[in-house]
């Protein structure tokens, strides 16, 4: 590594003093400090701490365990990317709220799992000088394939102790200074002739002199990115499969060991109530593709192994195939052997109670002065948030817990644009008196495929097929946003905030000299100002986001049984008749854990003891999944009773949403 | 290119006449006795293991022995390394991957990855092409993947198709019990074979075969059955009205590799991850460690096939390159194996994702096929079809009786009086002894050819040209002469690791690359760092030329370093 003493000499040290360590990283937590809350934590009575596994470096994975085992339970994984340090404060003030005495009443009945600090050899990196983000863990790298790990990472040019940006004089540069803002770099727009003339990358020079700066330093593989689903082949970063990663795979195994989850939530960089989650691709999904039956396939059922059939058709032949109905061979398993591939988006009735707590999660953000039309990321692909969902098989949200707000827009007189939580306010009438010249342009500002044209959606509103409402949820679904994209010429969120809260935070342009003599300029923005605000700031949010999860808690399901009913058939024979409720407000499975069948069913089962028996039929009955708020189901067995007095005890069982038992007597009723 | 491909031929030739001539005289010393299997007969996992250990007491710097770690139910991961240390260590040379008995009722995996080990090992120095092969190439064998299962194929009651997958538990039939209805050896014979009841006429589905009372055949038309087909030996010990619904498993070892993996609701039978069980991550860990690993062959049965990947239609489609290679091998793989079909899995056979074939491929990108093993043999009059009658009269004539176990009559919690009896579990996937052999030898010669296509590279005649004082321009061609390129095509698109490096002693690089045409005096420069040149492989039967631009006097050393094709070293004069 070379030292700058000349270069570093020469830059305007003293304006750059200032900087350094400006954004109050105090109130945060490093992970050692993490450490010691857990401790103090873990003496708590209804507090247990389990050390999942080590991660790369080998410091601790560990998980607060609040409440029984047994219960349904919700599980809060924090800063597994690495850098949302935010994240981790409000796991860490939810653990204090858990075991605060208010707590008691839900703790009675459910279980928390909070895992603060995901991937400990990332989580330091806002605390380090440099400051800088990293997201990999401790593992060495040889991201770049040239046969060297690590060997090329970011530097502090200009010793400001924070890595920011670099930018190079460069002809063929896309990047130019903003007009309107000096401090930033845009991207330069040829139609208005701009010409560029800079590149900007990250702070660092070539280390390793191939041309590339800053492509291959310290932090290996990426626990985020190392989940199986959409894990992407080909990303060095991802690992050579899912789950290799460490800190990820024994997180699953912690998981997986524990099927009374019901819930998710995981602080990283993705905010799924403010943007609903999207697809992440990857082909498959059943019904939607069409297959070469193969050959022995093909010959066995009569088609054509040239020919592209749809899942339909193939199942048409199949089901009145001998071999088919003997083996009760069944659709979805059809489905498997065509290679009909996984899930590519989320269910539509899982979005819509993603969208319910939404609502209320807005209406708190909006209570607490906090923005929540702000930007909202995606998770990522091979992410721990979209495994939760579709393979592990609970309902699963990412939370950011806080971002730059919007900056304020001057409105001006006749030129106000259409939003989406506009029109999803709007009656028809008022969403079709518009016009189409209103909604045409409001098309092109949320990029809507074309498709979807002004005089269609009028005319669709107007006949009743569509509400603006319905409009409003499909455009977001489709990944319009509108509230996502900066009106040209408007305010720059991120300068606004800093210009208010944070000046301290841009480091000015400055000139630097390369130690192979390229003249290049280190300035910008610090790598957390975004991401990781002022305590006082971050404080706000916190408390909204236990309040979510403390609700979201409160909505588990619970599956109890709500009657059982004996009736005499005479002789001795009775037949009992249970039913089964689920009580909670979410389902008992989403519709992805349906799908995945991640769990088991819902098992209701009679157990006839030593004095009765059963005359006929099966022990035992399966439901796949229960709606929320009161969804039943029933079963029923006719027994033949060997003793007066004789007991049954009846039982319903589930992985996540409770199970309960009763005992009845074999009686005429009334008896 | 057409002229560097001729050149490539010649010099392919002087080079086999070269090696033939100078290794042949050196035949492999053995120092203890050398195991002798005999392939007429399967070798449960004991005395496989002691041959294993038999070779590495014959022949200690040659073979060498580990466990790459235990097994679900407590065997060993069993990792034999065949490497003539004379030759260089193991990491500066291609290398072959062979295993054997993934699905543990496909025994006979592990006798014909046993034959590979024993014909090389028995042949070096007797045979020109073996010793070539053993000394530039490492063999790896993994004999036995699913080793417990295995074991218990031979010692407990199985059936040609049990046990399949590893000892893990899975509640099969989703009602809160792990395996709590497996099959029930109900006369006590040490085998699972079929049931069948005699019932009252109309009430079933089948008669006696008039012919053959051993076989059932069903009722057409207005006939009337008196027996009922009721599956494999077994009652419903769980009381659910099902039987054998939840034997032990299901979890496919051969569905939970690393490349194309998907969860269960997409693939039946694979783990909660990828590699999740020690069978497949103990190999696939220390696979990694291994990159050199060129070609690969896992060996299943039954169908006689030489299968490729995809496995599934979702996974990326392969380059042209690799297609060529495969098919290269493959395709004279059908030859070297009469009746074998050269299929790509996922169009020919059946989608599967999460297989060896896929996983060598996409994650170590070596060059990968998975041979099912065996066939149909009783197909008397050649019409494609093995009918009862025709299996029946293999049973009789051709093995006197052996396959065959006649029914008997015992007692069913269930069903009352049944009878027991069907075909043994050591039949129909699995050849008799006097065919084993056959099998087992013409399997071996495909995977000898495979590796004979290991990169082979040679460096060629270097031109020196002086340009100005210590400056010359040295262009030097590096040529495969296999069919296996350097670097396959799936390495650069996954990017799985670095490509070829070549470094420079002796002299500073002012600049490196690769010539494109050397008449017309186009080369490929590298933009930075000239020291380290990146090659990016050289392709089969072919020839790379370096351009070097070099600052020195008197020599240089090449040093041409390649993960998959081994490590090569020439010195050049700079006059």
């Amino acid at each position: 590594m070379y030292r700058f003493e000349n270069v570093f000499g020469r830059t305007l040290v003293v304006c750059l003093l200032f900087a350094a360590g400006a954004v109050v990283a105090g109130e945060y937590h490093d992970f050692d400090a993490v450490m010691k809350r857990l401790d103090t934590a873990a003496g708590s009575a209804s507090a247990k701490l389990i050390t999942i596994g080590k991660s790369a470096d080998g410091k601790p994975l560990r998980v607060l365990q609040i409440g029984a085992d047994e219960n349904p339970a919700v599980f809060v994984g924090a800063n597994i990317a690495g850098d949302r340090n935010s994240g981790t404060e409000a796991a860490l003030d939810l653990i204090d709220r858990l075991l605060s005495k208010e707590s008691e009443p839900l703790l009675a009945s459910t279980t928390f799992y909070i895992a603060p600090a995901l991937n400990p050899d990332a989580h330091d990196g806002m605390f380090r000088t440099p400051r800088m983000r990293g997201i990999g863990n401790g593992s060495s790298l040889d991201r770049d394939r040239d046969g060297l790990e690590n060997e090329d990472g970011p530097n502090d040019l200009d010793g400001d102790g924070r890595i920011t940006k670099m930018r190079i004089p460069d002809k063929a540069g896309s990047m130019q200074p903003d007009a309107d803002d000096s401090r930033r770099m845009k991207k330069a727009d040829r139609s208005e002739e701009e010409r560029g003339g800079w590149r900007v990358v990250t702070e660092g020079q070539d280390d390793d002199g191939d041309g590339a700066y800053n492509e291959d330093g310290a932090g290996g593989l990426v626990p985020d990115k190392s989940f199986p689903h959409g894990f992407v082949y080909g990303d060095p970063e991802a690992g050579p499969w899912a789950g290799y990663t460490q800190e990820s795979r024994v997180l699953m195994d912690f998981l997986f060991a524990r099927r009374n989850i019901a819930l998710a939530v995981v602080y990283g960089e993705a905010n799924n109530l403010l943007a609903a989650p999207r697809g992440l691709g990857g082909g498959g999904d059943a019904g939607s593709l069409k297959f070469k039956v193969p050959k022995g396939i093909a010959e066995f059922m009569g088609l054509d192994p040239e020919k592209d059939y749809t899942l339909d058709e193939v199942w048409e032949v199949a089901q009145t195939m001998p071999f088919v109905q003997q083996n009760s061979i069944t659709k979805e398993q059809m489905l498997q052997f065509l290679g009909a591939g996984p899930a590519t988006k989320p269910d539509d009735d899982d979005l819509e109670v993603l969208a319910g707590f939404g609502k209320t999660y807005k209406t708190a953000l909006e209570d607490a002065g906090l923005d929540h039309k702000r930007k909202a990321a995606q998770y990522r692909k091979g992410g721990l948030t979209p495994w939760l969902y579709y393979q592990y098989g609970v309902l699963a949200l990412e939370l950011d817990v806080w971002g730059v707000p919007k900056a304020e827009e001057k409105k001006e007189d006749g030129d106000e644009g259409l939003t989406l939580d506009a029109i999803e306010a709007m009656d028809a009438e008022t969403f079709v008196a518009l016009g189409e010249e209103k909604v045409a342009a409001f098309l092109v500002d949320i990029d809507a495929p074309p498709q979807f044209s002004a005089a269609m959606l009028i005319g669709r509103i107007e006949s009743g097929e569509m509400t603006p409402e319905q409009l409003a949820t499909m455009a977001r679904r489709m990944g319009g946003g509108g509230d996502d994209k900066k009106k040209k010429g408007g305010p720059d969120d991120l300068m606004t905030f800093i210009d208010a809260h944070a000046p301290e935070a841009f480091t000015p342009w400055t000139a630097v000299t390369l130690p192979d003599g390229t003249e290049v300029e280190v300035g910008g923005v610090d790598p957390f100002v975004a991401i990781a605000p002022a305590m006082e700031i971050l404080q706000p949010a916190l408390v909204v986001h236990t309040d979510t999860i403390l609700e979201l808690a409160g909505s588990l399901p619970k599956v109890e049984i709500v009657e059982v009913e004996v009736e005499s058939l005479g002789g001795d024979v009775f037949r009992v008749r249970a039913t089964v409720a689920n009580n909670g407000r979410l389902a008992t499975h989403t519709k992805m854990a349906r799908r995945a069948r991640s769990h088991l069913p819902i098992l209701l089962s009679l157990d006839p003891g030593k004095d009765a028996s059963l005359v006929t039929g099966a022990r035992m009955k399966s439901s796949d999944r229960l709606e929320g708020s009161g969804d039943t189901f029933s079963f029923e067995w006719t027994l033949h009773r060997q003793k007066t007095g004789a007991q049954v005890l009846v039982e319903v069982t589930t992985e996540n949403a409770g199970s309960d038992r009763r005992m009845v007597t074999l009686e005429e009723a009334g008896s | 290119m057409k002229r560097f491909l001729r050149y490539g031929v010649i010099g392919l030739l002087l080079c086999l006449a070269t090696l033939g001539a100078s290794a042949s005289s050196v035949p492999l010393k053995a120092h203890a006795s050398v195991p002798d299997p005999q392939f007429n007969r399967l070798y449960p996992n004991d005395q496989i293991v002691t041959f294993l250990r038999g070779y590495t007491a014959a022949f200690p710097e040659w073979v060498k022995m580990e466990s790459l770690g235990k097994t679900s139910g407590g065997g060993d991961t069993w990792l034999v390394t065949v490497n003539n240390p004379a030759t260089g260590a193991e990491d500066t040379k291609p290398a072959m991957y062979i295993d054997g008995a993934t699905h543990a009722n496909e025994v006979q995996g592990t006798e014909t990855a046993l034959y590979v080990l024993n014909y090389l090992l028995h042949n070096y120095g007797e045979l020109d092409s073996v010793t070539e092969l053993m000394d530039r190439a490492v063999f790896y064998f993994v004999p036995i993947i699913s080793y417990d299962s295995r074991d218990a194929w031979f010692h407990e009651p199985s059936t040609p198709n049990f046990p399949r997958t590893v000892q893990v538990r899975i509640d099969d039939d989703r009602d809160g019990a792990l395996d709590e209805d497996a099959y029930d050896d109900l006369d006590g014979d040490g085998i699972i074979t079929q049931m069948r009841k005699k019932v009252t006429l109309g009430e079933g589905g089948y008669r006696l075969d008039p012919k053959d009372s051993r076989l059932l055949i069903p009722i057409e038309g207005d006939e009337l059955g008196d027996y009922m087909q009721l599956g494999s030996e077994g009652f419903d010990n769980d009381g659910d009205g099902r039987i054998n619904e939840d034997t032990i498993g299901y979890l496919d070892p051969n569905r939970t590799w690393g490349y194309g993996w998907q969860p269960r609701y997409v693939q039946a039978g694979t783990s909660q991850y990828p590699l999740q069980i020690p069978e497949t991550g103990n190999v696939a860990r220390w696979a990694l460690m291994h990159m050199n690993i060129a070609a690969s062959q896992s060996f299943h049965n039954t169908g006689r096939m030489i299968l490729r990947g995809p496995g599934s239609k979702l996974q990326r489609k392969y380059d042209r390159r690799d297609i060529q290679v495969y098919d290269r091998i493959g395709e004279e793989g059908e030859k070297i194996l009469p009746g074998y079909n050269y299929w790509i899995l996922w169009k020919d056979l059946y989608t599967a994702f999460g297989g060896t074939v896929d996983h060598f491929y996409g994650v170590q990108g070596a060059i990968s096929f998975t041979n099912e093993l065996f066939g149909p043999v009783a197909d008397f009059d050649d019409d494609g079809e093995v009918s009862d009658e025709e299996r029946m009269k293999f049973n009789d004539r051709l093995t006197l009786g052996r396959q065959f176990v006649n029914w008997t009559q015992v007692e069913h919690p269930q069903y009352g009086t049944v009878e027991v009896g069907g075909y043994r579990n050591d039949t129909g996937r699995v050849p008799e002894g006097w065919m084993l052999e056959e099998d087992c030898h013409r399997n071996a010669a495909f995977v000898l050819f495979h590796a004979s296509h290991l990169p082979r590279l040679s460096f060629g005649e270097p031109t020196v040209e002086k340009l100005d004082g210590n400056l010359w321009r040295v262009e030097l061609p590096v040529r495969n002469d296999r069919a296996i390129p350097s670097v396959t095509s799936i390495v650069r698109e996954l990017k799985l690791h670095r490509v070829d490096l070549v470094t420079v002693e002796g002299a500073t690089v002012i600049a490196s690359g690769v010539v494109t045409n050397r008449w017309l005096n186009k080369v490929d420069l590298q933009e930075h760092r000239p020291e380290r040149l990146l090659v990016d492989g050289i392709d089969g039967n072919s020839i790379n030329r370096l351009f070097l631009l070099v600052e020195g006097k008197g020599s240089i050393k090449v040093n041409y370093d390649s993960i998959k094709a081994g490590r090569i070293e020439t010195t050049i004069a700079l006059k």
